[in-house]
């Protein structure tokens, strides 16, 4: 077997190489390999290709999600409008069975990790009055007809297409030495061989990063325009970190690459390992993943929801029959100071506590299944670093879960803000929250609390963070060491 | 010779890595994927034939044509095991009544609006990313390392023509990837029928071939991406490199971003804002004149001892009145008429302003498919959809259906007279009056309309109660109050027969044919002009 051609060009740039080696002693050596390998990748097309497809999907990235941050804005803004329409000269009677919508905004960081936000609902209707069932809905819908698209986020580069590119960069990086004899050549220097490799994954390890990099920048101001991003300190903490994680990834991706090439015999033997490693980590167990959560953790359906609810009404009707559900005009029921009414109010409400708390528990069992689903991708070091980023930036189902627990709450204020209101009025029969028993006063604009979301602190995402912290350090170092150990059993041959 | 080549190229494959690694992982993804759908699949088909059955015996107890209504389930796709499709996504009940025509089926079966967006893995996406992958893999190298090797020209200097080196190692390529996809298949197909306890039918054993034809046309194509790679690239290394990179854009970037852009154009939200505002218009006027024509009739809209209370108010105008005097029925009877022929035009009404932008949501999902003809993963997706059963077009059909069976349905009620007859809003006959003085020892003509007010208010008092609850257990109890649905029209629908399926996905096979002869005739004059040094 012949392959004169490749090994004939390695041993011509050989000597260069080597007279640098010997003529600059002060020098570091790990400082002239890197100098070298830059030089020699950044020749190759191989470089440009993996450089151009990165700077080329980041960019991708800050266009759909300035897209996707406007259009959930406008759809946003239109619903809070026509609510407010329906708010203008409303009574307080008419307000108990209006449903109020608490709105989550986009995410600010949307061009950061958009994944876990992009589909989930945001906006959560509630009625004060238990007749009327709450709606939890997305109010940018997209088209249900199409199949299931992956947002393009700095994260779907991080996770899907960085790796790809560190293989592609990385995969011959020893293997492919050996075979043209420079390996060998390189390791008969009196430099440690931990050295050599601190030289080649530098080398890698930056000319990586520097496309990721300008690809962040680049993707960052073209995004500022539309979305406003970042607004305040924690959220530049928040960029600074997921670029960090980038980097960190670059540098796994880097040293996996290192190490299968140290491993393996021949450059095509690496390459398909490498490529098979990235259809699996990086594809394979994210679609996984969804699909186990349902398995493992199942939530109920809508109809069977329905169902439990129908139930609970039902039993509740059978405990008061003939006690209950008694709603007379308001003339009627004056003369005996709405006796009737009021137990069938204490009795709607007692049904509005019990189907409530099957509703929530109902959501609460959805959003650990998202959660659940985080944990199994998470296996994988791909999706385990999107996991991290969704952490660190607030975002993914903590988001969701904290949006439902201050809609809940923002209901609870404007229940007592419509207690107050109603209570002024001595002609109101004080049935609360029954739209024909409150008061028919109409409510001021603006007597109403609006909804405001609070993002999560930084802080809370980092505490729920840290066992993924922990499993990344641990997959690094466990990397570093197989690579040390691989390249010191090196074997010229 | 041709058989030499090709079973070299094979031998060649068997023993490399690549083909191995590809190989197990594809069976490995197949069988983990199937060991998770298929057990999903049990579910759906449980909860299916639960409101099938639960259904059933709803309609047992409707007594009043107006609470009639009909609820259609879409049966779970047993081939849904192997390609999810649109299966997951879409809506699987339909209600039928007169009052709407349905567009769009509601209940989506189990989902979670809170997972993240991520396309879920079944048999085709393993076949579309892992062997699509593995096809281009085994063929980008075949000439170039020949050429390398140097066998290329002693396997030249035999005098073949260069075409036929061609086919022959095409040929081989194609006998080893049937290897792994074959094995995929199988294994997805035997624990799909362990586990499903419900065996396929031949149409859906026909529909199976034509899933794995469509595969089989797919990874040729990919097989001929690599060799035309092979037949352009400068040597192994960088053939290696562009057919990642080159499976990497067609099978993820190129499908992801040409439905993201047909999704950016089609959303759903605003063209549907518009349309309900129009609806909510349309459905105010229809409201008033409904409530115009209840006042016209004083008897119905003055309190009165002949007045019926209606019970319970079902979804879309269902009805049920009990304790009415029959001139009170009478005049019931001729508003309901007038609702029921309203009710079928503002329907019909609705329906034009919905079209608009469903049509939206078709040009958007048929815009995101022809994006994604540039990438065989997309054709592959068009062709292999309808043999499973879980394309667009499948869900079509049900809803053809379901709109088919709402005529049949509203000619059903017309023979039986049902928005003639008082049965339309309640199961009171003219025979088994019980008007509600006479709870109180009164008749309908002994209640001055000063006094309603009051005696309504005393309905719940002690006594009055008690009689009136033995009442509502003598009707309860009244078997001849039921409808006799016997021959309420069965609603049938079965999914598309295989002929139907191949008739959906000519257009891709097609596709696919055009492109692999293009390739075959661009990788044949490449190669008679490949220069061997």
């Amino acid at each position: 077997m012949t392959r004169p051609a490749p090994a004939a060009s390695a041993a011509a740039g050989e000597p260069a190489r080597s007279s640098r080696l010997s003529r600059a002693p002060d020098r570091s050596p790990v400082f002239s390999i890197f100098v070298n390998q830059v030089r020699r990748l950044a020749g190759s097309w191989r470089y440009h290709a993996t450089a151009w497809l990165l700077i080329a999907t980041m960019m991708a990235a800050a266009v759909t999600a300035g897209a996707s941050y406007r259009s959930t804005a406008l759809e946003q803004a239109a619903v809070m409008d026509s609510h407010r329409r329906e708010l203008a000269g409303a009574t307080v009677d008419q307000l108990a069975e209006m449903l109020q919508p608490a709105i989550k905004p986009p995410l600010r960081l949307t061009l950061l990790v958009n994944q876990g936000q992009v589909s989930t609902p945001d906006v959560y209707s509630q009625a004060l009055s238990p007749w009327i069932p709450p709606e939890i809905h997305r109010t940018q819908a997209g088209n249900h007809l199409l199949p299931i698209q992956e947002p393009i986020d700095w994260m779907f580069v991080i996770r899907v297409v960085l790796p790809l590119c560190a293989f592609i960069l990385g995969y011959d990086a020893v293997c492919g030495e050996r075979r043209s004899g420079t390996l060998k050549l390189l390791l008969s220097y009196p430099v440690p061989r931990s050295k050599v490799l601190a030289g080649r994954f530098l080398a890698l390890w930056s000319c990586l990063a520097a496309p990721l990099l300008l690809g962040a920048l680049l993707s960052l101001l073209v995004a500022i325009g539309p979305s406003g991003l970042p607004q305040s300190a924690d959220d530049v903490a928040r960029v600074g970190l997921v670029v960090l994680l980038g980097l960190w990834s670059t540098a796994f991706f880097v040293l996996l690459a290192l190490l299968v090439s140290a491993l393996s015999r021949e450059d095509s033997t690496s390459l398909s390992l490498l490529a098979w490693l990235w259809v699996t980590a990086a594809i394979a167990v994210p679609a996984m993943s969804g699909l186990l959560a349902h398995r493992l953790l199942p939530v109920a359906s809508d109809g069977e929801v329905a169902q439990r609810l129908e139930i609970v009404a039902q039993r509740i009707a059978h405990e008061y029959a003939g006690r209950a559900g008694n709603w007379r005009k308001r003339e009627w029921a004056r003369a005996d100071g709405f006796a009737w009414e009021r137990v069938s109010a204490q009795v709607e409400e007692r049904r509005l506590a019990l189907q409530d708390e099957i509703r929530r528990e109902a959501l609460a069992r959805k959003l650990a299944q998202a959660e659940l689903q985080r944990q199994i991708a998470a296996v994988s070091p791909a999706p385990l670093a999107e996991v991290l980023a969704e952490l660190l930036t607030g975002s993914g189902p903590q988001r969701d879960e904290s949006f439902i627990a201050q809609a809940r709450a923002f209901r609870a204020t404007l229940a007592e803000r419509v207690r107050e209101l109603d209570a002024v009025d001595s002609e109101s029969p004080h049935i609360l929250f029954f739209s024909g028993y409150l008061s028919q006063r109409p409510v001021a604009v603006g007597a109403l609390p609006g909804f405001v979301f609070h993002e999560r602190p930084i802080g809370l995402g980092f505490a729920a963070a840290r066992p993924y912290l922990t499993a990344f350090a641990l997959e690094t170092v466990a990397v570093v060491l197989a690579c040390l150990l691989a390249f010191a059993k090196q074997d010229t041959g | 010779m041709l058989r030499a080549i090709a079973k070299k190229e094979m031998l060649n494959h068997l023993r490399s890595f690549r083909f191995w690694a590809g190989a197990l992982l594809s069976i490995l993804l197949a069988a983990l994927s199937t060991v998770i759908t298929a057990p999903d699949y049990n579910l759906r088909l449980r909860s299916y034939e639960e409101r099938v059955a639960g259904e059933r015996r709803e309609l047992r107890s409707v007594s009043t044509y107006s609470y009639l209504q009909p609820l259609l389930v879409r049966p779970p796709e047993r081939l849904s095991i192997l390609d999810q499709g649109l299966e997951p996504r879409l809506g699987t009940e339909v209600a039928i009544n007169l009052f709407s025509i349905p567009v769009e089926a509601t209940g989506e079966p189990r989902g979670n609006e809170f997972l993240a967006s991520l396309p879920a893995l079944d048999l085709t996406l393993v076949v579309s990313l892992v062997l699509g992958l593995l096809a281009l893999l085994l063929t980008c190298d075949s000439i170039t390392s020949e050429k390398e090797e140097g066998t290329l020209r002693a396997i030249l200097a035999n005098g073949m023509p260069r075409w036929a080196v061609l086919v022959g190692k095409l040929a081989g390529n194609l006998a080893t990837i049937a290897l792994p996809l074959g094995g995929a298949l199988l294994v997805s197909l035997a624990i799909s029928n362990l586990v499903v306890q419900q065996p396929l039918t031949l149409d859906q054993w026909l529909r199976v071939a034509g899933l794995a034809g469509s595969y089989v046309a797919y990874l040729s194509l990919m097989l001929l991406c690599g060799l035309l790679i092979s037949l352009y690239a400068p040597g192994t290394s960088q053939a290696l490199g562009v057919s990642v990179l080159l499976g990497f854009g067609l099978t993820i970037i190129i499908p992801g971003a040409a439905w993201a852009a047909a999704n950016g154009l089609s959303t759903k939200s605003r063209a549907e804002r518009l349309t309900e505002q129009r609806i909510e218009a349309l459905t105010v006027e229809y409201e008033r004149r409904l409530a115009e024509e209840f006042k016209r009739s004083g008897l119905r809209s003055v309190p009165s001892g002949y007045r019926a209370s209606s019970f319970a108010s079902g979804p879309n105008r269902a009805v049920r009145y009990r304790n009415g005097a029959a001139a009170y029925y009478d005049a019931l009877a001729a508003y309901y008429r007038f609702e029921a022929a309203s009710g079928i035009r503002y329907a019909a009404e609705a329906l034009a302003l919905r079209r608009h932008d469903l049509g939206q949501l078709r040009s958007g999902e048929r815009l995101g498919a022809a994006l994604g003809a540039l990438s065989p993963a997309t054709i592959l997706y068009g062709l292999s959809e309808p043999f499973a059963g879980t394309s667009i077009a499948e869900y079509d059909r049900f809803i053809t259906a379901c709109q088919g069976y709402r005529l049949q349905f509203v000619a059903y009620l017309e023979t039986k007279g049902a928005f003639q007859s008082w049965r339309w809003f309640t199961d009171d006959s003219p025979g088994q009056l019980h008007p509600w003085p006479g709870y109180f020892g009164l008749t309908p003509e002994q209640v001055s309309p000063q006094q309603v007010s009051l005696l309504f208010s005393r309905l719940t008092e002690p006594a009055v109660a008690a009689r009136a609850m033995r009442d509502q257990e003598t009707i309860a109890n009244d078997r001849s109050r039921p409808l006799a649905l016997r021959d309420l029209p069965p609603f049938s629908y079965r999914p598309d027969s295989f002929s139907g399926s191949l008739r959906r996905g000519a257009a891709n096979a097609v596709a696919f044919l055009l492109l692999d002869a293009l390739a075959v005739t661009a990788a044949v004059a490449r190669f008679r002009r490949y220069e061997l040094d």
